[in-house]
């Protein structure tokens, strides 16, 4: 047993990881049916030799290369060839792994690796018999392959179960009868649609006599909505589907959409090609539809680092390597990851063949932002339509803009733009507020935000604002700021005006601290004040630089702040230009911060364009945009810059310009905040867009994978041992997207079908889905897989088409029991000599339960759910976030519509052995451990489907008591309960009724938490007796079984 | 509804009975159901081991068992195990250039300044180890401890560093540190998972339950949060209104049901899970009586500080005790509370470390001292750390005047007691400033090979085979320390 590193043993308590001591092993049973020493020669060499004399130069030893026919005759640094073809005797290779010379002896005695008596037998056979040497049996183009002989041709009902059955005959082993049909449309149910079939379509299958009885089963299936919901839990695990970004923070963010999107594209049927362009590369088609950009989302569920101090670069390289080894993985089953650091050992995959892959993905706009743009907005035809009408109604105010913007007339010495500061203005007159911070931040100021609030904009349909159309939220755990600063106009302060903000506390998570924080151009971050506890130390406590005004406003209303400029040490004539707003802990709502004054607001922008230029050149034209910044410092503007700078200056400061713009302004604001609106109505999903042409990365191999070690330039490509890429195709997504359904692709279809099998085999021809390289384990029927892939790819890639013809083959129809013989001679059914058994997945554990006791919403699509469980499973850190269990039907809708957090998902799938979808999952190991047992004894979940199982029986079975028990039998099982097994039931229901009658406390809790209060006239004692019953069948080995 | 009238249920009880006692077994006996579930491995089918069997390692080992007690956040090693007094001379100057050149900080910014130690330290024992007065009960059994001063980490952010510690990578997806043990040596405790974790401080670590994750081994192998409030492991109680009569009764008939399953289908896998029902019955017992400390006596639960019914360290670390005493291979504690950047009070080294040390001093000498007493320590390798060090420089965020360290990746401290670690050994140096090590480096993977080798097991070759590659905790590196080792 290599594959453990130590000894434990023949395998451990899986089923289908595990490779026995019996039963026939992968390779020879390969050997068997084609008697091929070249194919079986290849992974003994692998697993033994590549590492040092395969396709990594830098590790390969002794100049000597085993994994190509070339090298194999080619001499090596000793100057001898290992192989002389036909003679073993004159083969410098076998003299190395069979001389007793300690020195010499291949594999070096302390590598830890060596070969099986076998193994070198059949190297010296493959040497004697010419050394013919064949590349890795899946970079061989897919072939047809004649239909074997058989001993039993009546059986076989199509071409499947002729090379299954001729794969049997060589090993001397027989086929098995077919199921029941209970056993056969519950089996089948559970594989094509994810539900248990009901008494009723197992009565209805077992009346239909005529021929295609079956088929006809099968045609219903696939037909299914629910066909697309149980295939989609497959795809989900390879498209690593969550809720949540992953990493530290695990925010959540909106991918259902894209979850929907798969569903319904498996219901109709998508071909696997255009499933797989669309995935990859929807943006890139012409004209895409919503749909198309919505498939792209498959590559957006890559992990987002919102951590503090991360840098954001190393994360999206991370991202990008994670599309690199997703994208091979599902589709190619080649281990690409391997060659990120180092050209990989075993597949010939060099490393910079991974950069040119990972070159192909480094130009997405995505960089691991923390609103994780760019995003798409999916709306309904209303949304649509209202979303045209504003952007046109916006546009023709653009232009109405332009037009006034080229048609002003501005005078050098304008007398109307005098600066206010310089004339001092008046202070008599009403004081009004001129806010700073109201509805968005001073145009051109730089934001910063620590500790992760971020910059989050409310609209007054959310919750008012104190001013304008929105207002600032944020919630943190501890301190946590937001602040402006190297605002390009400052705020000049004015006798007798005021510092005024208006501020909102959460009642329901009330901070303890809040602080705004002024600069000035004078003298900095020295003006403070806070109200409610003392726990931001920055200033010196008592003075203007850290002021107590008093405890926190009351929470749950606007309160209006306002600070006397010179108790925080403002000066008249001080300039403000930057302006924080502090807290700790709590929700904090801040709106309109600004000064009020007595000076009109308007007069403290009026300045002149000389004057303006001066001023901002002062600053280095600080927060312009570049263009007119550029403009501004230029020493000889070209006449382009200066109508660019004259431009920004009319539009934004020139006085008699800015009246005739305010409406329009006002006309756009308002278009802006109903575009807004309808934007959050509708929902926005991560996508994949690239980059423009002039902001385009360049692509390096990266030194040992590092992002910090940027080698020489790679430009896309696709790995040289595979088919070529595309004639015409462009050299983008869309190309390789194209590459990888290309029809002389020899590992799509292969890789694809494989996986199908898995799910209908319980394991893959070729067990290790995740590797087809020369590490994988070798397809038990090469040929048979094959034949499906063509099969496939000639069927238009129809999935359901795939699954019809494995369903209705013989092979998979067999009856699963095995008798000893069959244990003794194939174990794990390598062979298919019997019917597919085995556990059934982790949504399903859960699906079928609240299925069968009636429980099941059958409620499609939409936000993800939370369903019951346990307190205190979301303890995270830096989030105030909580599990909210879903009310009525949403509480028990499928599996997979649980919400998915990465770092702590829904505890009793986990116990299944679901993974928790940070990569790619190709395959599930399943276990069988005691904590399972707990989730279907105990988990509130399941005592609820056993009560609600409980009364269905006591409804539907009438008042005889074997009837109850023989209805929940059938509603677990599907086939008839045999008369000892309904006798195990009435004997635990009596037992427990004597137990229960006497505790009626206990028999009311047990019957009815957390389902609810028994329909009138039911005797706690009696339900309570069915409900420990109905546990037990959700708890029987054959119930938790697809058989 | 009426109920049953009770001389029909007589009858139908005496038929199954006669039934299954009368035949039913013998026909199960057949298939070694009966073995099984006497839980020899030995009896099993073909092919199928039960993954927590014990198992030899690769040399005769010195630890059997291991407690890590993680500080999660980080505790500055200059306030605690590494003396500096440089830094007490130069508080408060500018830190010199070198601090500066080509590093990265999670928070600091501009040039900081240097942060002397508010602690005295004292040498402790015959080692003469330098400890601080924090740690006044650890100090009083330095003579056990091994001291490393010079461990070292490529990771400067919480989740990284914690992954990196326990899986050997900073990025997410491989098993932990005890998943890996776990699967190579099994476990020795047959009514307890063989892998636990204990959380105190009211959060998981930043890497969340990824630190303790599989990985991509079996999820068998994942470590199981046991809780001290609410059920101690998930789902373990039986539903409201069930006895344990009530329950017995309901298994009884399962495993009739699944035995004749078992008999017709000829599955291993139903005779598995027949045996797994009754592991979880006798689990319903065994979980919570070990997690239960009020059974301790009045002088033990003093001696930790513990407070039976309350979530703290204290707690912890006396059920680490009890269950490594019940054969638990690896017992993992996580305490949340010492990422101490001086933001405030709640994260400084003024109010918040001499608090957190306050917490955990007394208990983990108790524990220590404990395992000594009952002749477990020898065997029992106990290990204390954090994710990464802190810097000699003072934080300062955005001029906050609390004094606090900021993430330091170069250099941090840790120690080990019992189970083959050389008691009474200060290992390493670090400079002057407590910047960098100069001799005795230990890297995070250096350890991990180190502490596999107390465990009997060689780090190179306990790998496993995931996507074509034989992975392993140390990935590609790691080598051992000898002197850490008695």
């Amino acid at each position: 047993m290599r594959r453990f590193g130590i000894g434990i043993g023949a395998g451990v308590l899986l089923t289908g990881v595990a490779v026995g001591a019996r039963g026939p092993r992968p390779e020879a049973a390969a050997a068997g049916s084609s008697g091929d020493l070249a194919r079986d020669v290849r992974p003994i060499l692998s697993n033994t030799c590549f590492k040092c004399h395969g396709p990594d130069p830098s590790a390969r030893k002794a100049e000597l290369r085993l994994d190509t026919a070339a090298g194999l005759v080619s001499a090596a640094e000793s100057g001898k060839a290992p192989i002389a073809p036909g003679d073993r005797g004159a083969s410098e290779l076998w003299r190395r792994i069979t001389t007793d010379d300690p020195e010499d002896r291949m594999p070096p005695p302390d590598s830890g690796r060596f070969l099986t008596p076998e193994q070198i037998a059949t190297i010296g056979a493959w040497i004697d018999s010419g050394a013919k040497w064949k590349n890795h049996w899946s970079f061989e183009p897919v072939l047809r392959h004649p239909l074997p002989e058989v001993s039993d041709p009546a059986w076989c009902r199509n071409e499947i179960d002729r090379f299954v059955l001729a794969r049997l005959d060589s090993e001397g082993l027989e086929h098995s009868p077919e199921a029941d049909r209970a056993t056969l449309i519950r089996r089948v149910s559970l594989d094509l649609i994810g539900l248990p079939p009901t008494p009723e379509e197992v009565d209805a299958f077992l009346a239909d006599t005529a021929p295609g009885a079956y088929e006809r089963v099968v045609d219903r299936l696939l037909a299914s909505e629910h066909y697309g919901e149980r295939w989609a839990r497959v795809w989900l695990d390879l498209a690593r589907y969550a809720d949540t970004k992953g990493y530290e923070k695990d925010a959540g963010r909106t991918m259902w959409p894209y979850r929907d999107w798969v569903i319904r594209a498996l219901n109709a049927d998508m071909p696997f090609d255009r499933f797989t362009i669309d995935q990859l590369a929807g943006d890139l088609v012409p004209n895409p539809t919503d749909d198309e950009l919505l498939a792209t989302a498959f590559h957006r569920n890559t992990m987002t680092n919102d951590e503090g101090g991360t840098d954001n670069e190393e994360f999206r390289v991370a991202a990008v390597k994670d599309r690199v080894s997703t994208t091979m993985s599902v589709w190619t089953g080649l281990t690409m990851n391997c060659a990120e650091c180092h050209t990989h050992k075993y597949d010939p995959l060099t490393q910079t063949e991974y950069y040119k892959m990972f070159a192909f993905f480094d130009q997405s706009q995505d960089a691991d932002r923390e609103d994780d743009a760019p995003t798409h907005a999916f709306g309904s035809l209303e949304q649509t339509a209202r979303l045209a009408a504003i952007d046109a109604e916006t546009a023709g105010l653009g232009r109405q803009i332009d037009e006034v913007v080229a048609t002003a007339v501005v005078a050098l010495d304008d007398t109307q733009s005098t600066p206010a500061a310089e004339t001092g203005g008046g202070t008599a007159g009403p004081r009004a507020d001129f806010y700073w911070i109201d509805d968005d931040t001073p145009a051109g100021a730089p934001r910063i935000d620590e500790g992760g609030l971020g910059w989050r904009w409310v609209w007054n349909d959310e919750h008012p604002a104190a001013t304008g159309t929105r207002s600032l939220v944020g919630s943190s755990a501890g301190f946590s700021q937001r602040f402006v600063q190297d605002a390009p106009i400052p705020l000049a302060v004015h006798e007798g005006d005021a510092i005024v903000a208006s501020v909102w506390l959460e009642s329901a998570d009330v901070s303890r601290e809040i602080m705004l924080q002024i600069h000035t151009v004078r003298a900095g971050w020295a003006h403070r004040a806070y109200w409610g506890e003392n726990l931001l130390n920055f200033g010196a406590e008592g003075t203007p630089e850290r002021l107590a005004l008093g405890p926190l406003p009351a929470p749950g209303q606007w309160v209006r702040l306002e600070v006397a400029p010179e108790s925080i040490g403002l000066m008249v004539g001080d300039e403000i230009d930057g302006l924080a707003l502090s807290q700790f802990g709590g929700t904090v709502r801040w709106d309109g911060v600004g000064l009020s004054t007595r000076q009109p607001p308007d007069e403290r922008w009026r300045v002149d364009m000389a004057d303006w230029e001066r001023l901002l050149r002062g600053r280095g034209g600080a927060g312009l945009p570049e263009a007119v910044r550029a403009a501004l410092l230029a020493e000889h503007p070209s006449d382009e810059q200066s109508a660019a700078l004259r431009r920004h200056y009319v539009r934004y400061f020139h006085a008699p310009a800015r009246e005739r713009l305010r409406p329009l302004e006002e006309s756009l604001a308002a278009l802006g905040s109903e575009r807004g609106a309808v934007v959050r109505a509708m929902v926005s999903v991560p996508v994949m867009a690239e980059l423009s042409t002039d902001m385009r990365r360049t692509t390096h191999r990266l030194e040992k994978g590092s992002f910090l070690s940027p080698a020489e330039e790679v430009t896309p490509g696709v790995p040289e041992a595979l088919n070529a890429f595309p004639a015409g195709a462009p050299l983008n997504r869309l190309g390789l997207a194209e590459w990888i359904v290309a029809r002389d692709n020899p590992l799509t279809a292969r890789v694809f079908v494989n996986r199908h099998w898995e799910q209908f085999f319980g394991r893959g021809l070729v067990e290790t889905l995740e590797d087809f390289g020369a590490q994988g384990t070798p397809p038990t029927h090469p040929e048979l897989l094959d034949w499906l892939a063509l099969r496939f790819m000639e069927n238009g890639w129809s999935m359901k088409q795939l699954c019809r013809t494995i369903v209705t083959s013989a092979t998979y129809r067999q009856d699963s029991d095995a008798s000893p013989g069959q244990l003794d001679a194939d174990l794990f059914n390598t062979l298919l000599g019997r019917g597919p058994r085995f556990r059934v997945e982790a949504e399903l554990v859960r699906d079928q339960a609240l299925a069968v006791s009636g429980l099941l919403s059958p409620k499609m699509y939409g936000p993800p759910v939370y369903p019951p469980q346990p307190e205190g499973i979301w303890q995270v850190v830096y989030s105030g976030e909580s599990w909210m269990p879903s009310k009525g039907e949403d509480a028990h809708r499928r599996g997979l519509y649980t919400y998915w957090r990465r770092t702590s998902p829904y505890p009793s799938m986990t116990t299944f052995d679901a993974p928790s979808r940070e990569v790619c999952t190709p395959r599930r190991v399943r276990t069988n451990t005691p904590l399972q047992a707990f989730v279907t004894l105990n988990d509130p979940v399941y005592v609820e489907a056993a009560q609600a199982l409980a009364r269905r029986m006591m409804a539907e079975g009438g008042p005889i008591a074997s009837e109850r028990a023989r209805r929940g039998l059938r509603l677990c099982l599907a086939r008839e309960p045999r008369r000892e097994e309904v006798d195990v039931i009435l004997e635990l229901v009596a037992d427990q009724y004597e137990h229960f009658k006497d505790r009626a406390p206990d028999a009311t809790r047990l019957a009815t938490e957390p389902l609810g209060p028994l329909p009138d006239g039911v005797d706690p004692a009696e339900a309570a007796a069915w409900t420990v019953a109905a546990n037990v069948m959700l708890n029987m080995d054959e119930f938790l079984t697809r058989k | 509804m009426q109920p049953y009238p009770a001389p029909y249920l007589d009858h139908f009880r005496s038929i199954t009975r006669r039934h299954f006692l009368g035949q039913c077994r013998i026909g199960v006996g057949a298939i070694a159901l009966a073995s099984l579930m006497g839980g020899a491995a030995s009896a099993s089918p073909p092919g199928r081991v039960d993954p927590f069997a014990p198992r030899p390692p690769h040399f005769p080992a010195r630890a059997k068992r291991v407690i890590w007690l993680h500080m999660a956040g980080s505790p500055p090693q200059q306030d605690l195990f590494d003396y500096k007094p440089l830094l007490n001379k130069l508080n408060g100057q500018p830190c010199p250039d070198e601090l500066l050149a080509g590093e990265r900080f999670a928070f600091i910014k501009g040039h900081p300044k240097v942060l002397g130690s508010p602690y005295k330290f004292a040498r402790h024992g015959q080692s003469g180890a330098w400890i601080s007065e924090l740690m006044p009960n650890l100090a009083s059994i330095a003579d056990d401890l091994t001291i490393v001063r010079s461990m070292r980490t490529d990771q400067f952010n919480h989740a990284p560093a914690q992954l990196f510690l326990y899986t050997g990578s900073p990025l997410l997806g491989r098993p932990s540190f005890g998943s890996w043990v776990t699967y190579g040596l099994g476990t020795e405790a047959s009514d307890l998972p063989g892998f636990v974790v204990l959380v105190s401080g009211n959060k998981t670590p930043s890497a969340g339950k990824s630190v303790w994750g599989s990985g991509f081994l079996p999820t068998v192998f994942q470590g199981v949060q046991c809780r001290t409030s609410g059920d101690p492991v998930l789902y373990v109680t039986d539903p409201d209104g069930m006895d344990r009569e009530s329950r017995r009764g309901s298994l009884d008939a399962l495993r009739r049901l699944n035995e004749l399953e078992a008999e017709r289908s000829g599955a291993p896998e139903t005779a598995t899970r027949i045996s797994q029902y009754e592991l979880a019955f006798r689990m319903q017992v065994s979980v919570p009586d070990v997690m239960d400390i009020s059974r301790e006596s009045p002088e033990t639960i003093e001696a930790y500080g513990a407070a039976p019914g309350e979530t703290r360290f204290a707690n912890n670390c006396l059920l680490a005790r009890r269950l490594v005493e019940r054969g638990v291979r690896f017992v993992q504690l996580f305490d949340w509370g010492w990422d101490t950047h001086g933001t405030g009070p709640y994260d400084d080294i003024i109010t918040q470390l001499p608090k957190k040390c306050g917490e955990t001093d007394r208990p983990i000498a108790a524990l220590i001292t404990d395992l000594k007493r009952r002749g477990l320590l020898d065997e029992t390798l106990v290990v204390w750390s954090g994710e990464f060090g802190r810097t000699c420089m003072n934080e300062e965020r955005n001029g906050s005047t609390f004094l606090g360290r900021d993430h330091h990746p170069h250099c941090f401290s840790m120690f080990m007691a019992g189970g083959g670690a050389r008691p009474g050994y200060v290992h390493g140096e670090t400079n002057e400033l407590g910047s960098r090590i100069v001799s005795g480096d230990v890297h995070v993977h250096d350890l991990q090979a180190t502490i596999l080798r107390l465990l009997g097991m060689d780090h190179e070759r306990l790998t496993y085979r995931f996507q074509g590659r034989d992975f392993r905790l140390t990935d590609v590196h790691g080598r051992l320390v000898p002197e850490l080792m008695a």
